[in-house]
């Protein structure tokens, strides 16, 4: 009889969250019956990673009152959590940092004695591949497979020339996993068929079709809000009540850090050293 | 435009690139530096988008060795990089379909780019997948694609053969969300993100040529997008946009780069390279890059005349 192992997940959404809005839930529930369907993955925890103030996008508000906002719209949820390591960073992190972190918590009980330097763990794997005793293969078995939920255009940006570290596609598609989340137009099956480092991982792509046409964004979402429109039903109840309470999402909040460059594009704003 | 928000600007630069000189990392720099002093601009990436093989220009070597000596040239940059979409295609593309590719593509990443920018990599651009096999670009010879112009008017830049620009259909993207524009600008959650073509004044004088260029290119190329220039050789730029009605038109949309007339890279050229290489002239050395030389050297190119 065919061994059928079912493999643990849990699903790491990185973003915004500014704020969280029912797309961004819906997100975590289409991923999970998703996989749940394939038959080979009971996913068993969701992660919601809002970014830190450190990103410095225009309109961004507190990371504490997008903390509690996320905590909010998933108390009455057992299986999606919010984590805060990331908005706690001193300096805005790239996601893969921010994913490796995450799988290294997941197994933090399991780590082997060698496993010291954390920032070149996955390296230090993919050297050790050959090797039985540290194979990736049996790292999964002692713990759940940690997959980045996302939307689509994360894997389209794959293939945009040096936008990523190939060693982090590889790692992100290779060793963690992605679940993508799109819509009816777009065709993420063609990228990674062109794709020799996809192709070789696809078994590791997950693409959901979002079957909902689902237009939630969190800037619309926000535009209402300043102009004192409803945003029932497009944003949980009790995450409503705590905007109004806190009174968020103002003109004024909205034109945060409008003077202030991104952060991941900070270094290119600095002088050239051309000739 | 308001005081508080500036736009996001990825220079992109279509050309043979045969080879890619100093010069035209120079031109990226020059124009990036100067779109921040306006203070209007961030300058958040830079694209050398190399020529399709079957452009069949004499002496334009294979598309493969182009693409990794571009690599070699931008590897120690950490806002330019190579893109081999032109490449990978059917056949020769128009400055007009590149533009539009690139903004079609960026559309749908804005939110990657804008969140999640690398420090740069030495990833080998010709690593990326091709569509199809190397044997498409072996027909350098289908001379009837090419337009008539080029075959004219040859000795002068090779952005004269983009004029035969078919404009291709619109995708039509049939949602909007936080990511999307229906122009051809891009916002990503208020960040407004543009293309601009990056290119020397002789590109720039081309558009004066009567009959080279379509109108209705002209209009998209400097109307849609707008175009950054790097004057070289002595150019008198404000001449060339007194001569055509439609640089005129959108002179609000043309940048020119106010650089040091006299700065050596501003004679640097791919046909003058090609030719230190031919004759083993050591001034080679000022116009190209060390790892590039390297490259051609170990790969034999340029050793003949042509062109």
């Amino acid at each position: 009889m065919p061994n059928h192992k079912v493999t643990e997940v849990v699903l790491l959404a990185c973003g915004s969250f500014n704020p969280i809005t029912n797309m961004h839930l819906r997100m975590f529930e289409l991923a999970r019956d998703h996989l749940h369907d394939t038959g080979q993955y009971n996913v068993v925890k969701g992660i919601i990673s809002p970014v830190g103030d450190a990103y410095k996008k225009k309109g961004l508000i507190e990371a504490s009152h997008r903390l509690e906002m996320a905590r909010l719209a998933t108390a009455n949820s057992d299986w999606i959590t919010v984590d805060d390591w990331e908005s706690l960073q001193p300096e805005w992190l790239e996601t893969a940092k921010v994913v490796r972190h995450h799988y290294e918590e997941l197994h933090a009980e399991d780590h082997n004695k060698d496993d010291v330097d954390t920032v070149k763990h996955g390296k230090k794997r993919r050297i050790d591949e050959n090797h039985s005793e540290s194979s990736r293969h049996q790292k999964r078995k002692d713990g759940p497979q940690l997959m980045l939920l996302c939307g689509a255009d994360v894997l389209e940006s794959f293939a945009v020339p040096n936008l990523w570290k190939q060693e982090d596609i590889a790692e992100i598609v290779g060793f963690y996993g992605l679940v993508c989340i799109t819509r009816s137009g777009s065709d993420p099956y063609k990228f990674i068929q062109q794709s020799d480092d996809l192709w070789t991982h696809h078994k590791n792509i997950h693409v959901v079709h979002e079957w909902i046409t689902n237009e939630i964004s969190a800037t619309h979402v926000r535009r209402a809000l300043r102009r004192g429109h409803s945003v029932r039903y497009l944003v949980p109840e009790n995450v409503i009540d705590y905007i109004r309470e806190q009174r968020l999402y103002s003109a004024e909040s909205e034109r945060k850090n409008s003077d202030i460059v991104l952060a991941p594009l900070q270094r290119y704003t600095r002088a050239s050293s051309s000739s | 435009m308001t005081e508080s928000s500036k736009t996001h600007v990825i220079l992109l630069s279509c050309g043979s690139f045969n080879p890619i000189t100093k010069g035209h990392i120079h031109m990226f720099e020059k124009a990036r530096d100067y779109l921040h002093k306006t203070g209007r601009f961030i300058v958040i990436g830079g694209i050398v988008s190399p020529v399709h093989d079957s452009y069949g220009k004499p002496g334009l070597v294979s598309s493969r060795h182009r693409l990794a000596m571009c690599q070699l040239a931008v590897q120690s940059s950490d806002w330019i990089r190579v893109d081999p979409w032109e490449c990978y295609q059917d056949t020769w593309q128009t400055t007009c379909s590149v533009l539009e590719h690139h903004r079609d593509l960026m559309k749908r990443v804005t939110g990657c780019i804008l969140s999640n920018v690398n420090t740069p990599s030495s990833t080998p651009v010709i690593g990326q997948p091709q569509n199809q096999n190397q044997s498409l670009y072996q027909n350098h010879s289908n001379m009837k694609h090419k337009p008539t112009a080029v075959k004219v008017w040859g000795k002068l830049s090779e952005s004269f053969s983009r004029m035969c620009c078919v404009r291709p259909q619109m995708d039509h993207f049939p949602f909007v969300d936080e990511n999307a524009n229906l122009g051809t600008t891009m916002r990503y959650e208020e960040i407004e993100l543009r293309i601009l073509l990056l290119c020397g004044s002789d590109l720039l004088e081309s558009f004066c040529i009567p009959g080279l260029w379509k109108d209705s290119d002209m209009e998209v190329i400097v109307g849609d997008f707008g175009i950054v220039v790097v004057p070289r050789d002595g150019a008198d730029t404000e001449k060339i946009m007194n001569h055509s009605s439609i640089l005129r038109k959108f002179k609000d949309n043309i940048v020119i780069v106010k650089d040091d007339m006299n700065h050596p890279m501003s004679i640097v050229s791919s046909t003058k390279s090609r030719l230190a290489l031919q004759h083993g002239d050591g001034h080679v050395v000022d116009y190209l890059s060390q790892p590039v030389i390297d490259y051609i050297l170990q790969s034999q190119l340029y050793i003949n005349a042509s062109g």
